[in-house]
Parts: C-alpha cells; sequence; structure tokens
C-alpha cells in the first residue's frame, strides 16, 4: 500500500500522510467491509481514494492536448525489460501529477477512462489524452535511460 | 500494440512492488492509542510471560489471528483488524499461530495440518494460557486443500474452523514481527467499540410527562366523583434521571438508574358561603367658622356573602429505580432501540388538595397524606429510542416512552382508586464512561 502512495505522491513525506490518512479510514469503515471481494482490493480501493482526495487539494489542472498530436514514440520490448519496480516508481513520480494520476489509475488500477473522469471530475477524453501524453513522456525517459546505460 | 505491451509490463513491475511503512505509521493510526493505559500494561506484561517465545516457536511464514471468523480477520501487513466493530460478541480473545505449511502437491489431497499452538488470552480475565500443541489433523481429517493453498485457522469458543485465505487475501508475515503482532492484540482487544460488552454507559436525561388519570369507585358517592373529575386536571410535568447502561450482547442494552418525575395536576374548587366583610371609613370635615372646622369620621363595614374559587397545584412525586433491557439497531450515526423494562417505585409522595367526603377541599402535604401511598409499587415501561452519534463517546437520543403502573397510588381506606400511567418524551446523552 506504501508503494500505492508512492506512485501518487509528490514525495514520500505526502505518500506518508496518504497512508496514514487512508488507515484511519480503513479503520473507520471496517464495519463496511462485506467479505464479498478480496480484503486487500477494498484497502487498496481507498487508499487509491484516499491518494487522489490529497491530490485534489493541490487544485490538480489536466490542460487538454491534441491527441492526434501526441503518438508516442514507439520503444521496443527489449528497451524496458530490464528495468526494475523501484525504477519505473522513480520514472512514474517524475510525471506531472495529472499524467502520473491518469496513468496509475488506468494503467496499475486498471480503472477505465469513463471511471477515472468520474474520480477525477473531468472528461473522459481528458484522460484519455493525459494517458497518452504520460505515456509518451515515460517511453522518451526510458529511452534516455538507455542512452545513458549504452 | 506496443502501447498494451508496455502497459503490461508496466502493471506487472508495479502490482506486487513493496515498499517499507514509515517507522510510527501504526502509532498514528492505531485507534488503542487513547485507551485506558491499565490495559496496556497488561499487555505488556503478557509480552513479560513469554509470548514473543511462543510466536516464534510458530517459525517464519506463521499465520496469526484472532478469534471469531465472523468479527475479526488479518488486515494489510499481518495487521489484526476488527470487522463489526458495533457488533462484536467475543468474550474471549483467542490467538492460533499456525505454520504456514499447508500445502499439498496435488489439487484434492486431503489436508495435513500441522500441530498448533494455542494461545489463549481471556480478555475478562486478562489471563493468559498457553495450551498444548493441538493435532488438528483429527477434526479436519477431510478437508480439501488444493495445490499452493494456505489457510488460516480461526478459533471462537470451542469451535476451530479454517478458512481458505484466498478469502481474505493472502497475507504472510515473519516472526521479525512478533512486537508488532502484539500491539495488533492489543488493537484488536482495545479498538473502541470492538468488544461493546466490556463498555459502561452513563445516560442522563430529562423530559416533559403527561399523566393519563384513572379513576374508579370504592365506597365514593356519584356527586364526590363527579366533583372530584370536574376539579381536578392533569397539566405536562417532567421526568428527569440517570440511567446506567450496559450492553450484553450484539444488540441488547441491559440499564438501571435512579428516576425522579413530577406530575402537575390543577385543582380547582369552589368554597360556599364564603363570607368577605369589607370596612368603609367616611370623613366629613364641617366648617362652621373660618378656623373652626369639625372632623367627622364614620366607620361602617359591608359584609358580602358568596362563593370563592381557588385553584392549586397538585404535585405528584416519584422516585424510581428501573430495569430496562433495550434491543439496538440501526447503521451509521443513527441508532434506534426499543426499551421495556419494570419499574420499581422507591418513594411516592403528594402535595396539594383532594376533597374529602363532605366534598370539602383539604390541604395535604407530606406529614398529612393518608389518601395516596407512599409507595406506587411496580409499573411497567415501554419506550422507542432515536439516537445519532455525536462522536466516539456520546449519543444524543430522544425517547417517546409510556409508563403504566400496575397498581392503585390510592390507600384501601381512600373512598376511590386512583391510578395515573404516564406518557412522556425523553431526551438525553449516552456517555460511554467506560470501554
Amino acid at each position: 500500500m506504501m508503494t500505492v502512495c508512492l506512485r501518487y505522491a509528490t514525495d514520500s513525506m505526502e505518500a506518508e500522510d496518504m497512508i496514514q490518512d487512508a488507515f484511519i479510514k480503513v479503520f473507520k469503515y471496517l464495519g463496511q467491509f462485506k467479505f464479498e471481494g478480496s480484503f486487500e482490493g477494498w484497502i487498496r480501493r481507498i487508499v487509491v481514494n484516499t491518494a487522489i482526495r490529497h491530490l485534489e487539494k493541490k487544485k490538480l489542472k489536466f490542460s487538454e492536448i491534441d491527441e492526434s498530436a501526441s503518438v508516442g514514440p514507439t520503444v521496443a520490448a527489449s528497451a524496458y525489460t530490464d528495468l526494475g519496480a523501484d525504477d519505473i516508481l522513480k520514472l512514474i513520480n517524475q510525471l506531472p501529477t495529472g499524467y502520473k494520476l491518469v496513468f496509475n489509475l488506468h494503467v496499475i488500477e486498471g480503472f477505465n477512462h469513463e471511471e477515472i473522469a468520474e474520480m477525477l471530475n473531468i472528461q473522459p477524453g481528458t484522460s484519455r489524452s493525459q494517458l497518452v501524453k504520460a505515456r509518451k513522456m515515460l517511453q522518451e525517459q526510458i529511452i534516455q535511460l538507455q542512452k545513458i546505460a549504452v | 500494440m506496443e502501447n498494451n505491451h508496455f502497459d503490461h509490463f508496466i502493471r506487472e513491475k508495479m502490482q506486487d512492488h513493496e515498499s517499507s511503512m514509515p517507522a510510527g505509521l501504526w502509532d498514528k493510526v492505531n485507534p488503542a492509542t487513547n485507551a485506558p493505559t491499565g490495559k496496556v500494561i497488561k499487555l505488556h506484561t503478557l509480552k513479560n510471560w513469554g509470548l514473543s517465545a511462543i510466536l516464534l516457536m510458530a517459525g517464519l511464514g506463521s499465520s496469526f489471528v484472532v478469534a471469531d471468523s465472523k468479527r475479526y480477520t488479518i488486515g494489510e501487513d499481518g495487521n489484526i483488524v476488527v470487522t463489526g466493530s458495533n457488533s462484536t460478541n467475543v468474550t474471549q480473545a483467542v490467538l492460533v499461530t499456525e505454520t504456514n505449511t499447508i500445502i499439498t502437491n496435488t489439487s484434492n489431497k486431503v489436508a495435513s495440518l500441522v500441530k498448533l499452538p494455542i494461545v489463549q488470552l481471556n480478555e475478562t480475565s486478562k489471563q493468559l494460557t498457553i495450551s498444548d500443541k493441538e493435532n488438528s489433523s483429527n477434526s479436519n481429517s477431510n478437508y480439501n486443500v488444493f495445490e499452493n493453498e494456505t489457510f488460516t485457522k480461526f478459533k471462537a469458543a470451542n469451535t476451530i474452523s479454517f478458512v481458505r485465505n484466498n478469502n481474505l487475501s493472502n497475507y504472510k508475515f515473519s516472526s521479525k514481527d512478533y512486537n508488532k503482532y502484539l500491539n495488533d492484540l492489543k488493537l484488536s482487544i482495545l479498538c473502541p467499540g470492538s468488544n461493546p460488552n466490556s463498555d459502561w454507559h452513563i445516560e442522563p436525561f430529562a423530559g416533559p410527562i403527561y399523566g393519563s388519570k384513572k379513576v374508579t369507585n370504592n365506597t365514593a358517592t356519584t356527586t364526590y366523583l363527579q366533583q372530584k373529575d370536574s376539579s381536578e386536571s392533569m397539566r405536562i410535568g417532567y421526568a428527569a434521571g440517570v440511567n446506567l447502561a450496559k450492553p450484553i450482547s450484539e444488540h441488547f442494552v441491559l440499564k438501571t438508574g435512579v428516576w425522579v418525575s413530577q406530575m402537575n395536576e390543577r385543582f380547582s374548587y369552589k368554597t360556599e358561603n364564603e363570607i368577605k366583610t369589607t370596612t368603609v371609613v367616611t370623613v366629613r370635615n364641617i366648617i362652621r367658622a373660618p378656623g373652626d372646622t369639625l372632623k367627622i369620621s364614620d366607620t361602617s363595614s359591608v359584609q358580602q356573602i358568596g362563593y370563592k374559587n381557588t385553584v392549586v397545584g397538585n404535585r405528584y412525586k416519584t422516585l424510581d429505580i428501573p430495569v430496562i433491557i433495550g434491543y439496538e439497531f440501526g447503521k451509521g450515526s443513527l441508532k434506534f432501540g426499543i426499551n421495556a423494562g419494570v419499574i420499581f417505585n422507591m418513594k411516592h409522595g403528594f402535595e396539594g388538595a383532594v376533597y374529602d367526603s363532605s366534598l370539602t377541599a383539604i390541604n395535604i402535604n407530606k406529614e398529612t397524606n393518608n389518601v395516596y401511598k407512599t409507595n406506587i409499587g411496580l409499573g411497567l415501561y415501554a419506550g422507542f429510542r432515536i439516537a445519532k452519534d455525536i462522536n466516539d463517546k456520546t449519543q444524543l437520543f430522544i425517547e417517546p416512552h409510556f409508563r403504566y403502573n400496575l397498581s392503585n397510588m390510592t390507600t384501601p381506606n381512600t373512598s376511590f382508586n386512583q391510578k395515573i400511567n404516564v406518557t412522556g418524551v425523553n431526551v438525553g446523552l449516552r456517555i460511554k464512561i467506560k470501554d
């Protein structure tokens, strides 16, 4: 769960605040867990929601971009298969907050754009465009890393 | 396609990635932090008793569960958490340690369960007992276990049950964290509301009441009863008191306390042949010559014979001890309750006026009262409560109620029988005084 928070937070201090708030909510609403699904999934959802609420306080701005102009560079699988989870976490953390949020929710948490739009109070198109740009930026960073490694 | 592969790669890498929790996090979120220190000390004592050694015996990868599978489960990172925190009815917490080796290599094989050391903590007596290792394979010999499936053992009362971990997700933790488990144990016991049976509440309340009077004839004449009926009318009174409430199960609460009440009655009567005497003094001055004045005062009296209306406020006062059982239910901060029970009257007093047999109003006080009993015996109580949580320890409640008195409030020698049943609304607070 700490990893989840670290993926959303801008720094470890903020992640700690998130995880603390999240677990306080877990204890507070424990009685509402119905044993109908995974307990871990239930906690994870609370953690993610708490992280989003934290970020919302910063008054996130999702700038629209032209989707057609934002097709990312294709990166060969061999370029990133050697990356470890910690490396990826660092790369994700370097994304702008809006990109990072949508990327996390879509790629890692598995929410679709309509769900993300509802959660973040944005348009589904905005979610899609943020994802495209986030993915592009990540891939560019991976290419940069590869160049450095070579 | 490349994007899908990229997304899949990121998801795979990050899904199971774990980061260490910040130091001191559990202290910040642990709801037991504000618990009475006495209990905490007690649990630290448990540590001294060597619980840590027992837990270490369980070996690496041990599972650790608190009793009652419906109430407790293991949370993320081995934290023991309490579910249904307001409805727990556990009188004995049982810790079960279990090696994480209930794994078979082939599907549908019968489980071969290892011997399990059991640590029992009696929450009432705070006594820790450690039983011998228990061979559970006998009682669970036909339990089907699938490949790589792990189980968590639950023990509640005398029943041992095994629950597939995939219902709860798999939680693994090492023995090096046993100190944290001790804290979790503390949490599971002291978590607010985790065991409402140990709670005590105090309920101060007050509210208006209104009595409905029932009068039957004993030896009185019809005229007397008619005169009494036309002279008396009930007025709003009040009730106040304090209850001590103790939850006895998930929904039931037992209450007792001290109640006082005052029912008010307006008694108006007419006294005839009332004589009102008025003295009239008439002063005249006769001036006979300058400087010669004669002052004459004539005194006379006027007597008026008629009737007089008098209004007296009668007061019926009671001191009672109730024994009430309540059934409480509801979700969230809004709760409802149905209360019923018996009220034992400790003292009953009357102050005011009544007619005597000659229809003359006579004043009665505590010393001269021979009309009303000083103890009106048993009453039955029923009420419906609506309560709203104000904070963790306090509830505001409103309770419309009805009290039915079983016996008459008049003495056997009185010419009439009188009983007053009471309807009212109590408004009060329920304050948790002991966790």
